[in-house]
């Protein structure tokens, strides 16, 4: 019997949408009926794709609104021509971002999930099926822990499978006025074996209101060395909102142990970077960032500035606009990016454009590639929204890849 | 002794107080409908410079991961995966794709060209969202022959590797290891040369290698495949 990819997410979704349902709770959803077409590489053929994303959440389940559910996911399908044959036999695939239970703990204490969710701490992150719990205004101390399958996403799949397990757990804390300290562990099973094993390291302060130092550190202790360490400041010393920034990162780059690339000499990344942003007026913005890239030999210097800006004059008018520069190892670039928006009533238009002239590497030629694309949106009620953007780029074989996204966006 | 622990408490309780009321996390769940350039009229001055600019993409990691975080009051888990997983059920006019899945903006123009060139500048970042097959998803279906890498130059219609450089192999593979396993996901032709079973044997390990913990916590997995045990 053939294994029907799109079936699992589906059913979860259901299971999970019952209960709400039965018991008339507050229920809301997002849906996103996508037209895709775009050209495969390999190929060198036109492909589309239907695509129907569905998110929602459910609220107000019992008297008390401790406990919620919310799950998001897609299903696609491609058609016309050959298809590709990693999409099944069917051709439809499905995916499952999250679908969790929620239950709120009393006075703001956190939040407990069981289901498919994203976790974030110091030491890593991923997707579960599982179990977390978040702990907060507990005095000054905080807490997360979570544990649970692990959920690998692929290009026509996610999945998870026995003995492929993700679980950590981070205590932290505001100790001195302005202060944060977070610890954080992390482990990574693959068929029960430990590929990844980290501890996290994070620390901020605030100094006089007028600029905040942090550091972060993760260290990896399969391998007994740090994979990567960010040490900053920040200062806002104007009441006008200027803030400079300064870092220092360095990444000893550390492989899962399930390849033999974990037992392999790899060398520093270390970079310095200098950045300053100015929020000018509401309607300006600008930017500009220095990176001085150290690849443990062999150096790079990475310039961008940018700017957004919107129009006093014709109001729904938006601007935003950045140039990047780039020299050394491995390659050069040379590019800039800019696009614009104009709302007038319940339509949107915008348009952009991106060019780069770029050299892979000493040996290679230059290259130029240019992107331009446009779109455009219309509300046709408050919940209801059709979007048309195409896109054409001319790629360094001087090829021209068209793609588009044609959809019907509802909200109820 | 009784004088020592009501000191303490005398001493330990105001700090308590202060750190209950003081550090409580700010609740942004009344701003969220707010343009980010207003936020900066509560930020400056408060001690908390504004965020979500330019450089927000960089950025977020530290802040989104901190014990402090309060993304939730504005945003919910679609947020991270549309980015890290490719979701576009919120996709703007201005958010790109690669065949079904979204792409973040630094994806720029010619992205499959022009990624050998951002790929080694630290390479942990790619796998924030891409998981090992993404890669090898492409680079094994691709001509072998198009390729220019600094040593893998163009041998005849091959595209060996050049075994008169062999420093200059060492160093490439060290500075970006990931681009090896990109073509070779399981390493075969590394152990050609590297195995401690067959060929010539040269060790690949770092100086300080410390296999203890490797070959104990993950069963000797990676070691078994080149080392007798």
């Amino acid at each position: 019997m053939r294994k029907k990819k799109w079936l699992p997410p589906i059913c979860l979704l259901f299971l999970f949408l019952g209960p709400g349902l039965s018991l008339a709770a507050d229920l809301r959803f997002q849906s996103s009926t996508q037209y895709l077409w775009y050209t495969d590489p390999f190929k060198d053929k036109d492909r589309s794709d239907l695509v129907q994303y569905l998110k929602f959440g459910v609220t107000k389940v019992e008297p008390t609104s401790r406990v919620s559910a919310v799950g998001y996911g897609r299903l696609s399908g491609q058609f016309g021509g050959e298809t590709d044959p990693r999409q099944g036999d069917d051709g439809i695939l499905g995916r499952l971002y999250f679908l969790y239970v929620n239950y709120a703990l009393p006075s703001d204490h956190g939040d407990v999930r069981l289901g498919r969710q994203y976790v974030s701490i110091g030491a890593g992150s991923g997707t579960v099926d599982g179990i977390s719990a978040e702990l907060r205004n507990l005095g000054p101390v905080r807490a997360t822990v979570f544990a649970g399958y692990d959920v690998r996403f692929t290009e026509t799949t996610d999945r998870t499978r026995p003995g492929n397990y993700l679980a950590g757990v981070s205590v932290g804390g505001s100790f001195l006025t302005g202060n944060n300290v977070d610890v954080s562990y992390l482990r990574k099973y693959d068929e029960d074996d430990v590929i990844r094993e980290m501890v996290g390291v994070h620390a901020d302060q605030r100094i006089l209101d007028r600029a905040r130092a942090y550091a972060d550190l993760r260290y990896d202790v399969l391998h007994g060395t740090y994979s990567e360490f960010l040490a900053g400041v920040k200062l806002f010393p104007f009441s006008a909102p200027v803030t400079f920034t300064v870092e220092y990162f360095a990444s000893y780059p550390t492989f899962d142990a399930d390849t033999i690339y974990t037992a392999f000499a790899v060398t520093q990344y270390r970079e310095v970077v200098g950045r300053v942003d100015h929020i000018v007026t509401p309607r300006l913005t600008m930017y500009g960032v220095y990176t001085r890239a150290d690849y443990d030999g062999p150096t790079a210097d990475i310039g961008t500035v940018g700017v957004r800006a919107t129009s006093k004059q014709v109001p729904g008018l938006g601007l935003n606009a950045s140039m990047d520069l780039r020299s050394g190892y491995p390659g050069d670039l040379t590019g800039f990016q800019a696009s614009a928006d104009y709302a007038f009533g319940k339509a949107v238009l915008a348009a952009g454009i991106s060019y780069d002239v770029f050299q892979r590497d000493s040996m290679a030629e230059d290259f130029s590639a240019k992107k331009v694309w446009g779109g455009g949106s219309y509300a046709f009620r408050k919940n209801m929204t059709a979007r048309l953007r195409v896109e054409d780029t001319e790629t360094r074989q001087f090829r021209n890849e068209f793609q588009g996204r044609a959809s019907v966006d509802l909200s109820f | 002794m009784k004088n020592k622990i009501l000191r303490s408490i005398l001493i330990l309780l105001p700090a308590v107080t202060v750190a209950v009321t003081t550090y409580a996390r700010e609740d942004h769940k009344a701003y969220r409908e707010l343009k980010l350039p207003e936020c900066a009229e509560c930020h400056t001055g408060s001690g908390i410079p504004p965020n979500h600019g330019g450089g927000w993409q960089k950025e977020h990691r530290i802040l989104a991961a901190g014990p402090n975080r309060n993304c939730y009051d504005c945003h919910d888990q679609s947020t991270c995966q549309d980015c890290h997983k490719g979701g576009g059920i919120s996709a703007k006019l201005s958010g790109s794709q690669w065949k079904r899945d979204v792409k973040p903006a630094s994806h720029r123009s010619d992205w499959v060209s022009i990624h050998p060139i951002q790929a080694p500048s630290n390479p942990q970042q790619c796998s924030r969202c891409h998981e090992p097959p993404f890669c090898a998803n492409c680079h094994g279906r691709l001509n072998v022959t198009s390729l220019t890498i600094r040593d893998h130059a163009k041998s005849g219609s091959t595209q060996a590797y050049i075994a008169a450089f062999p420093a200059q192999h060492a160093a490439e593979a060290r500075r970006n290891l990931a681009s090896c396993q990109a073509c070779h996901p399981d390493g075969n032709v590394c152990l050609t040369c590297h195995s401690a079973k067959i060929g010539v044997m040269v060790n690949p390990h770092p100086k300080d290698f410390k296999a203890g913990r490797i070959q104990s916590r993950s069963n000797n997995r990676s070691c078994r495949v080149c080392h007798d045990f």
